[in-house]
């Protein structure tokens, strides 16, 4: 690559003589330069006269930069016939250069190449675009639109197989990457990962691979994956950070000092955020596992972590009292969150940057630039999840669809004939907070005695058929997030809700159920979806992948191995399959106290 | 109110108030190297008309502020362009090519935004042949070498994307 700047006259090279030490300059000035010394005037190194000739391709190169195209007295090869003369004549209305008619050799070394006769200027059309440009224009592109580009010209092929555009597109695909595989061709790899998809929507076997990652003693509770990583947090204290890649399922790193369970992992490309039952949380190295900060909470039980997406060294941290925000150079506390009404029992942000904060006496909305009062405050949720526009919140029996700026209540989805062992909390009347809407409160569902065995099914409607689980007299969990039997996931246009064994898929804008997952023989754990596919994860071992656009069927399961139980095995406290995460290339389970890792891109 | 020179590629000396001239991150950059200066800044890269229209442009967004868009939002989206520079970029094809050009050389990212967006809206949900004539651009493969394109982006043809 060319500097395109003389280094005396720091102008656009004119003429560019190139010395051997590589370093070029306008003929003129390195002339001038020469009468003194010969020494580059760049570098010092030693150069004997006579210079140079100008350096031809460079010259060239010059002018095309300054918007002038002249034909090369050495270049034999035939004119291009220019299909561009229109464009080439649209374009000269103001400038001095005449068009040529005939194509005359130019004599490279005429002082005034800008009036040469010779010139024409290169017209600016979609074929001439410097590359950043064609990235700019080609980006929101689908894939599909971009291959039908490559078909219209050389040029235009080459551009729309830019290497920065697709690795663009790679990134909007798959957080997973592994381009090194293919040499950095990331057109090659965002085709790989393709078929990965498509081996996924398959689950044949034969097309992925499963290992399983052993090495906690006790029941995993968090997980947390970025790129090939993944790091675990359990309640033998420990936390472990695996390659989930690798051919053996051992953990790279183990990182000791809480003190109690872990709670809630943070994974992140270069470190690990965790907070522990002790009252404390810890940011780690990925690299060599040292503790990087470690933050002490005045009050016990911390369980949830959030980093402030708008300050990545902003940690916000939630324990049962209180919600802080934390900085972690400095490693002090900024502030803490005064007016949270009630026992806190989890905190992230949404995605207009602003802090949720569930608490058993409802959902608050913070800003966190203005921690003195809640942006807005609505009723108490078991559940909670936003997408770009909305937040559900599992509120009783319902699930309520709030507008993410405002809280305004959108409508309340009914599951209520559907769903048992929740615990509804009663509802305190809600304090007015100056200046924030008024939230409407849905009504009250009632109470429902968690001690009683769940009731025999009630009639359902026609259209579905809900096979209820026997009351198992497991006592239900105490009020946080997910209870086992109501967990749901929802993107703007589809919610889907497990209740028991089965997931109901409701569609978000006309409200109704589109379909009923029944499949899983025991209580399903964890439900997630995107446009694509659902994954559920259930107590009876499996995790199945079923089909999310228009027929919702079944694609496959996948067999978390042997239910029989080790001597080994540490007690089950989530029996089967309790968390699942998934992307193009890979699902995710965590069963008790290992992990398996599904990859369905075979190398 | 400071004022600075630009002086185009065809020599025309332009002078605009310093606040809309530094709209151009290239243009602000210089001035904060050089300091106060009454020398032209010399622009070789852009033409008098496209300069003209440049500032314009800067002129209108200066005067009108658009509201902070949001950094979050998708940027992907094609159809959101206001209204001021849906008509700004109503111009003949190799005025808009240009007006790409300068706005990436002189860096005024909204204006290279728009333009691009332009030319993407242009091509969009054409075909190949239809992406030809509207640009006027000749086909200059082979048919082996149109097939063997087809043949190596096939993946991309049976998938929703």
């Amino acid at each position: 690559m060319y500097d395109i700047n003389c280094y005396i006259c720091y102008n656009f090279l004119t003429e560019p003589i190139t010395l051997f030490c590589t370093h070029s300059f306008c003929k003129d000035c390195i002339e001038k330069a020469s009468k003194s010394d010969q020494k580059c005037p760049e570098c010092r190194d030693e150069y004997s006269l006579p210079l140079p000739p100008i350096n031809k391709v460079l010259h060239k190169h010059m002018l095309k930069l300054k918007g002038i195209d002249f034909v090369d007295s050495d270049d034999e090869k035939t004119p291009k016939p220019d299909n561009n003369q229109n464009n080439n004549q649209n374009n000269n209305n103001n400038n001095n250069v005449q068009i040529p008619d005939t194509t005359t050799p130019m004599v490279i070394d005429d002082p005034k190449p800008e009036f040469n006769p010779n010139l024409k200027y290169i017209a600016a059309d979609l074929q001439h675009l410097p590359r950043d440009i064609y990235v700019n224009i080609f980006t929101p592109f689908s894939i599909r639109e971009l291959c039908n580009l490559s078909l219209v010209c050389k040029e235009l092929n080459k551009a729309a197989n830019d290497n920065w555009l697709w690795k663009y597109k790679l990134i909007q695909f798959s957080q997973f990457s592994n381009p090194e595989k293919f040499e950095y061709n990331y057109k090659k790899t965002y085709q790989y990962y393709v078929q990965c998809d498509k081996n996924l929507d398959k689950g044949a076997a034969g097309t992925f691979k499963m290992t399983a990652f052993r090495g906690h003693s006790q029941h995993i509770g968090c997980l947390s994956h970025h790129g090939n990583f993944m790091s675990t947090g359990s309640n033998d204290h420990s936390i472990k950070v695996w390659d989930m890649n690798a051919k053996k399922g051992e953990a790279l790193l183990t990182l000791n000092g809480h003190g109690d369970n872990i709670k809630s992992l943070i994974q992140l490309q270069t470190t690990v955020t965790s907070c522990s039952s002790d009252s404390t949380a810890k940011v780690w190295d990925l690299e060599n596992g040292a503790l990087l900060h470690n933050m002490e909470m005045p009050d016990p039980n911390v369980h949830s972590i959030t980093y402030n997406p708008i300050n990545s060294n902003q940690l916000v941290v939630g324990s049962d009292g209180e919600v802080s925000l934390w900085d972690l150079r400095a490693n002090v506390r900024l502030l803490k969150f005064k007016n949270i009404q009630g026992r806190i029992l989890k905190n992230q942000f949404n995605q207009l940057g602003n802090l949720m904060v569930n608490t058993d006496l409802g959902l608050e909305s913070w800003d966190i630039r203005s921690p003195i009062a809640p942006l807005f405050r609505a009723s108490r949720s078991n559940h909670f999840q936003s997408t770009s526009q909305y937040i559900f919140s599992a509120v009783g029996t319902t699930i309520q669809k709030l507008s993410i700026s405002d809280g305004k209540l959108l409508y309340t989805l009914g599951v209520g004939n559907h769903v048992h062992g929740i615990h509804p909390h009663p509802i305190h009347p809600h304090p007015i907070v100056p200046n924030t809407p008024l939230i409407n409160i849905a009504p009250t569902p009632p109470p429902i005695n968690i001690h009683l065995p769940y009731p025999q099914p009630q009639p359902q409607p026609t259209n579905i058929h809900l096979p209820y689980p026997q009351p198992n007299i497991v006592p239900p969990p105490p009020l946080i997030g997910i209870t086992s039997q109501f967990n749901f996931t929802s993107t703007n246009d589809v919610t889907a809700v497990s209740i028991g064994n089965n997931v109901l898929l409701y569609d978000n804008k006309t409200n109704r159920l589109l379909s009923t997952l029944a499949n899983h023989t025991d209580a399903v754990n964890q439900v997630l979806l995107n446009d694509k596919k659902i994954l559920t994860c259930s107590a009876d071992n499996t995790i199945k992948v079923w089909n999310n656009s228009g027929s919702y069927e079944r694609l496959y399961s996948l067999l978390g191995g042997s239910v029989a139980p080790r001597p080994t095995d540490p007690p089950v406290v989530v029996k089967g399959c309790s968390q699942i995460r998934f992307d193009q290339s890979k699902v995710i389970g965590v069963f008790n106290n290992l992990v398996r890792v599904y990859n369905f891109r075979l190398d | 109110m400071t004022t600075v020179k630009l002086e185009s590629s065809d020599e025309k000396t332009y002078e605009v108030e310093k606040e809309i001239a530094c709209m151009s991150v290239t243009i602000k950059n210089m001035l904060e190297d050089i300091g106060e200066t009454d020398a032209a800044i010399p622009l070789p890269n852009v033409t008098s008309s496209i300069l003209e229209k440049v500032l314009e442009y800067c002129k209108h967004h200066h005067e009108h502020p658009s509201p902070q868009q949001d950094e979050k939002k998708d940027e992907k989206r094609l159809d959101d362009i206001p209204p001021y520079d849906r008509d700004f970029c109503k111009v003949d094809q190799p005025t808009l090519f240009e007006l790409i050009l300068a706005a990436n050389y002189l860096d005024i990212k909204p204006l290279l935004d728009v333009t691009c967006k332009t030319v993407a809206n242009m091509i969009r949900g054409k075909t190949p042949e239809e992406i030809r004539k509207i640009f006027n651009i000749k086909n200059d493969f082979t048919p082996e070498e149109e097939e063997q394109i087809r043949k190596e982006n096939e993946w991309c043809e049976d998938k929703g994307n």
